[in-house]
């Protein structure tokens, strides 16, 4: 018997939801058995009794006198949070359909259009010069395709490749293991400020809720949940990117890796995930053909293109500089022992790579090392 | 009787004069000593007593009383033993009143009569010359100290009877200082290390060059065993060697320190100091009740060189903003401000990250949070103050075998280094500066002047690189210093692009 529309559900379902006094499994089994989070609030005790500890039970009916439904709901909406339960007809089909699904969500910003294929891009924090590359030309092909780019927004290939999809003009949500009132980590404030405009952050732990480990692995499931696609870009052998993969093939989601070359411990992960079957991404249309809907799709770029780099080159000295270099930095002591170094002074050499990265085609790292 | 010794007393670096009066008198047998002294200066009572009884020279009951003059200025240490002694004799008549006219007279007193070495005695030999001064008597360890300044008689003396003997007699020849091996212009001190032993590195063996020339702030980061150390050890050896001027003021700081000994009574190579981690905020700025110079002011015109430079605690280095950028430190202490000279190039090591392997991902297993954290120690103002920042990678196997014939001797780097600097000298002589790196943005704008090329070619860089007004100044500062060693008086695009690669890594360390 519903006697309260759904709005009014909500409300109960956020004050539910907010006493954290039980995982998402517990919150599910209670729903199970005693109803809609209205009929939770107004349920016996003693029918409670049989589901929860006697503790538990105790906290839960004191919560109900400090606990204002609506004050709470307006402060929610002040901080510009939805709340979506599992009812609730914004909630992402998506995540309906995995195993464990979360009781409800929050989120800030927008979530991606119901229907649009998305994909997701996970891997190291501590990533190489290569991983960065390869997100930055990954999200921004994804971005430019407008194809909504999930992710943790974590350091590394997570923020690399979010930020860049926004910067192509594409959408993107964020994923967090903390409430998504709060930016972690903190030296992403940027994005975390471009995606409430831009794209959505998302969680399923109430808001104020700390960044604390355990948090991560759970919302992993999250992101792969939300994607058609899960592109992995650097892993190393042991990295918690693989628990994403491995939710992601429980939940039956396509799960691509970058390869790498088999010395570079980052790539080992992704290597050896190719190796157990998962697709391997050399192109964009390798993304494009496990996203229904945009076969037709064609990216501009290439993972591996060159044609900016071409323009920047203008001499054949420059361009026999370039092909010393790497896509993994490389010292000036290298390449000018690499180079010509009996024909060249350092001073030149510097001048060189300094042109050459003023025009876009190489990158530095730092004050003495470049790469491609 | 009443009777007058000078002696003289040491304030910083500063000396002053020192007027040891005494007074003999009929009445009550008592030794009083006044004129605001220190618990050591008090304790002379004692060792001055006994060791004049030992010295076959009895006291007899007599309203002794001493006072220091100036009376406002705090007396310490152990100098002022054998003034005191003397005065009493004079006092008592054993001495002729004239006996100590125009000579100054400084040293500590055993209790047997011997006379031990004190601190600080150059600067006050030159300030006794200064007052008119002719002849000093000093412990016989200090003899050669002293003897260091020029045109004024130093006598060294073991033992009280000596001075009483030479008081009486004034027979024994003063020591003067063409005697001593003292200065020598032409010839560069030796150094056991050399540039030549070190195999490849050329770009940073490059921009200390460019360091040493312009007298700039270097930071070398690289992972360990890269060669850092090893590189800045031989730092000195490319730096011009001291002027007599410099010499000079180096070794006045080592005398107050008491560093000065019999078989290095002055200072002639530059100093290079490379203090262990753990040192401490007082040791390295200067400290004690009376402040000893510090670490930094031993490293007066010659190295200060910071290995591991984030395991320094963080307010130690932050103790250097200020004397990097005033060459000189101000200690503040109930008795007074004492001001240090601390004119060093600062040259700071580290590893990119607590492993120190980083940018190689395959064996940095760093987070970015360790690293920062790491990195965290040095703050900001510091990092500002360094104009060259250069990464030394490691070194490959082939590099590391490679012959150390082929590589250029730290005589020759010199000899380029001293060109540069002679025409930063020649081109700052009318506006009191000496180096390239002390130059202001005034200075830079009328020093560093960019021809309309230039001037676009940093146009570009500026917007593409975000720098800040800051950093473009270093640029220019370094450029300037690398077209110096050019010997070129424009500075062009080749010193710029140069100059932008050794600016501050915080691109790498600090980004997302």
């Amino acid at each position: 018997m519903e006697k309260q529309n759904t709005d009014e559900q909500v409300m109960y379902a956020y004050w539910f939801h907010n006493m954290k006094l039980a995982g998402n499994k517990k919150m599910w089994e209670i729903s199970e058995r005693i109803g809609s989070p209205g009929q939770i609030y107004d349920c016996d005790p003693q029918r409670l009794g049989q589901i929860l500890t006697d503790k538990q039970l105790k906290y839960l009916e004191n919560s109900k006198s400090m606990w204002d439904l609506e004050k709470e709901w307006e402060k929610l909406e002040e901080k510009k949070i939805r709340f979506l339960p599992y009812f609730h007809r914004d909630y992402p089909e998506y995540l309906r359909e995995i195993p464990d699904p979360p009781w409800g969500i929050y989120l800030k910003g927008k979530l991606p259009d119901k229907r649009a294929p998305r994909a997701a891009i996970v891997g190291a924090r501590q990533c190489s010069e290569y991983g960065r590359n390869m997100a930055v030309r990954l999200g921004r092909i994804l971005g430019e395709n407008g194809i909504p780019v999930i992710s943790g927004m974590a350091r590394g290939i997570d923020g690399i490749s979010q930020r860049e999809t926004l910067e192509a003009g594409g959408e993107s949500l964020a994923v967090l293991g903390c409430g998504v009132d709060i930016c972690y980590p903190l030296e992403n404030r940027d994005l975390y400020n471009r995606l409430e405009i831009q794209g959505g952050i998302l969680s399923e732990y109430p808001p104020g809720t700390q960044p604390i480990a355990r948090n991560f692995p759970p919302r992993n499931r999250i992101i792969s949940g939300l994607c058609d696609v899960l592109i992995v870009v650097e892993a190393k052998e042991k990295s918690g990117t693989l628990i994403t993969v491995d939710m992601a093939l429980e939940q039956g989601k396509e799960v691509l890796a970058l390869p790498g070359r088999m010395t570079d411990a980052l790539s080992r992960g992704c290597n050896n995930l190719i190796r157990q079957g998962a697709g391997i991404l050399t192109s964009p249309e390798d993304v494009f053909q496990f996203l229904p809907g945009s076969k037709e799709k064609n990216a501009k770029h290439s993972l591996i293109d060159e044609t900016d780099t071409d323009a920047a080159i203008r001499t054949e000295e420059e361009r026999e500089l370039y092909r010393v270099l790497d896509y993994m930095p490389k010292s000036l002591e290298r390449i000018w022992s690499e180079y010509n170094r009996d024909n060249i002074s350092m001073q030149r050499l510097m001048q060189m790579l300094l042109e050459l990265y003023m025009r876009g085609a190489v990158g530095q790292a730092g004050g003495s090392y470049y790469k491609k | 009787m009443f009777s007058t010794v000078t002696t003289g007393a040491i304030c910083g670096i500063h000396s002053f004069m020192i007027q040891v009066e005494v007074d003999t008198a009929k009445g009550l047998p008592c030794f009083q000593m006044v004129g605001y002294l220190g618990s050591e200066v008090k304790e002379a009572r004692e060792r001055v007593s006994v060791a004049l009884k030992n010295a076959g020279i009895k006291l007899p009951p007599m309203h002794i009383t001493v006072n220091l003059a100036p009376a406002d200025m705090r007396k310490e240490g152990n100098a002022y033993d054998l003034p005191i002694a003397v005065g009493i004799m004079k006092s008592l008549g054993i001495l002729e009143q004239d006996s100590t006219e125009g000579m100054l007279i400084i040293g500590e007193l055993g209790l047997s009569g011997e006379i031990k070495k004190v601190k600080g005695i150059l600067p006050v030999v030159r300030k006794a010359r200064e007052e008119g001064i002719k002849v000093c008597i000093v412990p016989k360890e200090n003899e050669k100290e002293a003897a260091v300044i020029q045109k004024i008689g130093v006598i060294g003396a073991d033992h009280i009877t000596e001075v009483v003997q030479y008081l009486k007699e004034k027979t024994k020849e003063t020591r003067i200082r063409k005697e001593l091996p003292l200065f020598d212009k032409g010839n560069f001190p030796d150094f056991k290390e050399d540039f030549s032993d070190i195999n490849g590195q050329s770009v940073v063996k490059r921009s200390v060059e460019v360091a040493a020339a312009g007298f700039h702030h270097l930071l070398l980061i690289g992972p360990p065993g890269a060669g850092k150390t090893m590189i800045a050890k031989r730092i000195p050896t490319i730096l011009p060697p001291l002027t007599e001027e410099e010499s000079m003021e180096v070794s006045t700081i080592y005398s107050v320190a008491g560093l000065l000994s019999e078989d290095m009574p002055l200072i002639t190579r530059r100093p290079f100091l490379n203090p262990h981690h753990t040192i401490s905020v007082q040791a390295l700025a200067g400290g004690g009740r009376i402040p000893k110079p510090g670490v930094i002011s031993l490293a007066h015109r010659g190295v200060l060189f910071l290995d591991e430079l984030p395991e320094f605690s963080r307010s130690t280095i932050d103790i250097l903003r200020q004397p990097l950028e005033e060459k000189q430190i101000y200690i503040a202490r109930n008795s007074g401000t004492f001001i240090y000279p601390a004119d060093c190039m600062f040259v700071g090591a580290m590893n990119p990250c607590p492993c120190g392997n980083y940018p190689d991902l395959n064996r940095c297993n760093c987070t970015p949070f360790e690293v920062q954290r790491y990195l965290g120690h040095i703050s900001g103002p510091v990092i500002d103050r360094i104009d060259i920042c250069v990464e030394t990678p490691k070194l490959t196997f082939h590099e590391l075998l490679g012959t150390t014939e082929k590589n250029e001797s730290s005589a020759k780097i010199r000899e380029r280094v001293m060109a540069a600097r002679k025409i930063q000298e020649k081109r700052y002589a009318e506006i009191g500066r000496k180096f390239n790196a002390e130059l202001t943005p005034g200075d830079i704008r009328r020093f560093c002047s960019l021809g309309m090329k230039e001037q676009q070619f940093m146009e570009r860089i500026f917007e593409n690189m975000k720098l800040s007004a800051r950093a473009y100044h270093k640029i220019l500062k370094v450029a300037r210093t690398i077209a110096d060693l050019d010997g070129e008086s424009k500075i062009k695009e080749i010193h710029l692009s140069e100059a932008v690669c050794y600016r501050s890594a915080d691109q790498k360390y600090f980004r997302k």
